[in-house]
């Protein structure tokens, strides 16, 4: 019998498998080791992989390469400042030093979703909201275009918090709110499907993975 | 011990003293430790008889030595009486009492005839003053004790005929002394005394009526041996104040003089040591201070400057109306006048602003507060949680079937390698797009791989994407470039070649790039569309920059993005970015993240789309190369269906359970 790599890893996904599925009888120290192996591996991975491609590719070989430009340099020098001011937030007498780093991180962060939100989501959702009412379509494509809109206003009614009691108490409010939580529970329940079988998928390749490595 | 006791205060001072160390007065001179200590008038004793030649011993010595230098007095030749503890300075005014002998009395009182020589009867002397009595039958005998044409003797005649033209039948046997000055201030009824009365004393009894104006008397030989001083007395009118306050005592000095035989016997009286030491060459305003060095006021203490009576400091005027202060009668400050001030009306009192402590509260307030102290109050009171009765025993039994159960549907069909299940008839909209848009792939397409998952998921992931490299190695030469989102997806790019070499040993395998991961996270993504390989390292620029990768320059070069996810977010946020660039992206959607991701796909910025691996399988099918999505589906299916089984029959047993609960709490009941 030849022990390869691969028999060997093989040898090692399922005994760390079963000492994952152990924790059906409750915490124990099996579970308790793999899940400590795969956090030491992720972690030790991640630093290593950051610090060969970012630091060491992105930061410190341009810097020591003398074919690099002043403008480049003063860039990397100032990303350099910026990282290492981050890292006084580890420390509660330095925190505020870190913050010009992490408002720039922060600002950039907020700035790109909001105008990636307005241009890819909101407005074209809106759009094809809209879209099934026009009158090229096909009185089914209204019907659909009905529910999705019954469906958006209902759920916003259903979060209508207002401070107006006689505005909640209001009859239709009432009616699309109730309307907004039937969507809400069929939202709901339709990702705890796809939850449920996106777990059911990864077992069955786990299992696999077990029969194959017994009966290759 | 040699203590001084103060006569102000009691306090007992040391020998050397000069001043009292409690009130400040003036101490008597230290005296031999053989003699007696003099009894010390308090306030509110009575004095008792003293000869004013007993002070005469305890007169400093410079003050015996100015008067025995400057002017002898015509006493000095009467015997001096023997030294005699110090007496009182009131102890002169009850000099007329019972006891006193002829010796005692003065010699100008004797001149003056007003005591006579056997005393008839005991005069009552009180503290209040000194009572004269009268007697009808030694009224004669008085007047003729009295020199001729002297004041004294018609004042003695004045009071009874005086009394009798007021009406009083029976004139008092005891006039007060404090009521004498009533009778000069009515004109009495005239009588054959009243002529003998001299002018300067008729002038004192019209002097209330014009006290401010007094006339200056007339010139007399008498007048020029008066010193000047004293006539600075005479001639300054007295006031209102004065007169009121002391109108008893008579006036000797400053009233007119008209007869030189009345001031040679006034002058030649015998005059009490402490005015005897007054002289006109000698004012007391030019007194020399180094005549006197014991009495250098310079070398007074703050302190002691400070505790002098009032009316040391005082003169003119105020000095008079120091004299109507009141006197201290208590305390340390006992026997002084003046010295705490004393407003005539009180200090101006304002009572003080009441503020009440009583919050403003409205009711409304009020019962807020109330309720919330009785909610706070609950949540500090123990409550008893009614918990449901569960009427299966073991829930971990429970949960080893249910696991058993899901243990074995999976592991069976896996085990027997089964195909029970058909292949799906229907393939959702979004997987048929999304073949079609690789089959809509130019040849030797280059394609960017964007991975953006976790590891828990990649055996789901991989059973995703297998069917569509299969079927991109089948149709396309194409060339990858694999970028990771996630750092644990780096290298995750031989991972798949691995298992489509492990599927397919005869397929060739695509030529891949991988890029490595690309820190920055969302932020990162509109710098990577215009340049993927900022973030890459120095080797694969020099690859990028080589075929089949010399074209490519921004996202827009790319023939499609596939994106292979299971986090719905990041797939937003890579939707979102990569819009505007105009490229066709593909998704790989793990199950969890593709209901959120699905209506990117109606809007079409989403080309095509893998969400389950129901779709899988049916990539697979169209493809014809069966995959793991077609080994997973029966062991797939089995746990759908038990999942439901499990849901039914779960919803069924709680129902019969809660039905069955109720009947028995209604038989108990």
């Amino acid at each position: 019998m030849n022990i390869s790599i691969e028999w060997l890893s093989g040898l090692l996904g399922f005994f760390l498998t079963l000492a994952i599925f152990s924790y059906l009888i409750g915490d124990n120290p099996l579970f308790r080791l793999a899940i400590h192996l795969f956090v030491g591996a992720s972690s030790g991975y991640i630093a290593a992989l950051v610090f060969r491609q970012v630091w060491l590719n992105q930061l410190l070989l341009p810097l020591l390469n003398p074919q690099t430009d002043t403008l480049m340099r003063f860039w990397l020098l100032l990303s350099l400042l910026l990282a290492v001011l981050l890292l006084a937030k580890i420390s509660p007498h330095l925190n505020t030093l870190g913050t010009p780093s992490a408002a720039i991180l922060s600002g950039i962060a907020a700035a790109v979703v909001i105008v990636g939100a307005l241009q890819g989501t909101i407005f074209p959702q809106l759009t094809a909201s809209a879209a099934p009412f026009s009158s090229a379509n096909t009185p089914d494509l209204w019907g659909q275009g009905a529910i999705v809109i019954l469906g958006t206003i209902g759920t916003l009614a259903y979060f209508h918090f207002g401070a107006d009691r006689a505005l909640r108490r209001r009859g239709w409010i009432r009616v699309l709110g109730w309307i907004g939580l039937l969507f809400l529970g069929l939202t709901f329940g339709a990702l705890f499907a796809t939850l449920y079988s996106s777990a059911l998928t990864a077992l069955i390749e786990r299992i696999h993975a077990l029969i194959s490595f017994i009966l290759p | 011990m040699n203590e001084i006791l103060c006569a102000q205060c009691g306090q007992n001072n040391p020998p050397d003293a000069i001043f009292c160390q409690r009130c400040g007065a003036l101490l008597p001179p230290q005296r031999p430790a053989t003699e007696p200590l003099a009894p010390t008038l308090r306030p509110g004793e009575e004095p008792v008889k003293k000869s004013t030649a007993e002070l005469e011993p305890l007169l400093p010595a410079w003050l015996r030595e100015t008067r025995q230098g400057e002017t002898p007095p015509p006493v000095e030749q009467q015997p001096t009486p023997a030294p005699t503890p110090p007496p009182d300075p009131l102890a002169e005014l009850s000099s007329s009492g019972p006891s006193e002998s002829e010796e005692e009395i003065p010699d100008w009182l004797k001149e003056l005839g007003i005591v006579s020589e056997k005393p008839q009867a005991e005069p009552q002397a009180g503290p209040q003053g000194i009572e004269f009595q009268w007697k009808e039958g030694e009224e004669e005998k008085s007047e003729t004790l009295l020199p001729e044409g002297d004041w004294l003797r018609s004042l003695s005649t004045i009071s009874p005929e005086a009394s009798a033209a007021g009406g009083t039948q029976t004139p008092p046997s005891t006039i007060p002394l404090s009521e004498a000055p009533q009778a000069p201030t009515q004109p009495p009824a005239p009588s054959a005394g009243e002529e003998a009365v001299p002018d300067w004393l008729k002038a004192f009894a019209e002097a209330p009526a014009a006290a401010p104006e007094v006339p200056p008397a007339a010139p007399s030989a008498g007048e020029e041996a008066v010193p000047d001083w004293l006539k600075a007395f005479a001639e300054e009118p007295k006031s209102p104040v004065e007169e009121e306050a002391s109108p008893a005592v008579p006036p000797i000095i400053g009233a007119p003089i008209d007869e030189e035989g009345d001031l040679s016997a006034l002058l030649e009286m015998e005059i009490p040591e402490w005015l005897s030491g007054i002289s006109p060459e000698v004012p007391p305003a030019e007194t020399p201070a180094e005549e006197m060095p014991a009495l250098a006021s310079a070398e007074l203490p703050a302190w002691v400057q400070a505790m002098r009576p009032i009316e040391a400091i005082l003169t003119g005027e105020g000095k008079g109306a120091t004299e109507e202060a009141e006197e201290e009668k208590e305390g340390p400050l006992a026997g002084l006048r003046g010295v705490l001030p004393a407003s005539p009306t009180p200090l101006p009192y304002t009572r003080p602003r009441a503020y009440s402590i009583r919050l403003n509260v409205s009711d409304a307030q009020q019962t807020h507060v109330q309720l919330l102290e009785q909610l706070i109050a609950d949540e500090e009171r123990p409550r008893l949680r009614r918990t449901p009765k569960t009427h299966v025993t073991s829930q971990r039994a429970l949960r080893w079937l249910i696991t058993l159960l899901i243990f074995i549907s999976l592991s069976v069909p896996l085990f027997v390698r089964s195909q029970w299940t058909s292949t799906p008839a229907l393939m959702p909209q979004e997987t048929w797009q999304f073949i079609q848009s690789v089959n809509s792939l130019p040849p030797s397409s280059n394609l960017l791989l964007v991975l953006d998952y976790e590891i828990a998921t990649s055996g789901e992931i991989e059973a995703l994407l297998l069917p569509f490299l299969e079927h991109l190695n089948s149709t396309n030469q194409a060339q990858l470039v694999v970028v990771a989102l996630n750092p644990m997806d780096t290298g995750m790019s031989q991972r798949f070649l691995e298992v489509l070499h492990k599927a397919h040993p005869q397929m060739p395998l695509p030529v891949v790039l991988d890029l490595g991961y690309l820190p920055g996270g969302v932020s990162a993504i509109p710098l990577f569309a215009a340049h993927p390989t900022f973030a890459s390292s120095e080797e694969i620029r020099l690859k990028w920059g080589s075929p089949p990768f010399e074209a490519l320059h921004t996202l827009s070069d790319f023939d499609g993005v596939i994106l292979v996810t299971d986090n719905a977010e990041n797939a937003r946020a890579w939707i979102e970015q990569t819009t505007p660039w105009n490229v066709d992206l593909l998704v790989v959607s793990a199950a969890r993240s593709a209901p959120i991701l699905l209506p990117y796909f109606y809007t079409g910025q989403v080309k095509g789309m893998i969400g389950n691996l129901n779709a899988a399988a049916a990539y697979e099918q169209s493809n014809g190369l069966p995959g793991l999505a077609r080994v997973y589906r029966d062991a797939y299916s089995a746990g759908l269906w038990l999942a439901l089984i499990l849901g039914i029959v779960g919803s069924v047993w709680g129902m019969v359970a809660r039905r069955f609960s109720s009947q028995l709490r209604e038989e108990k009941a």
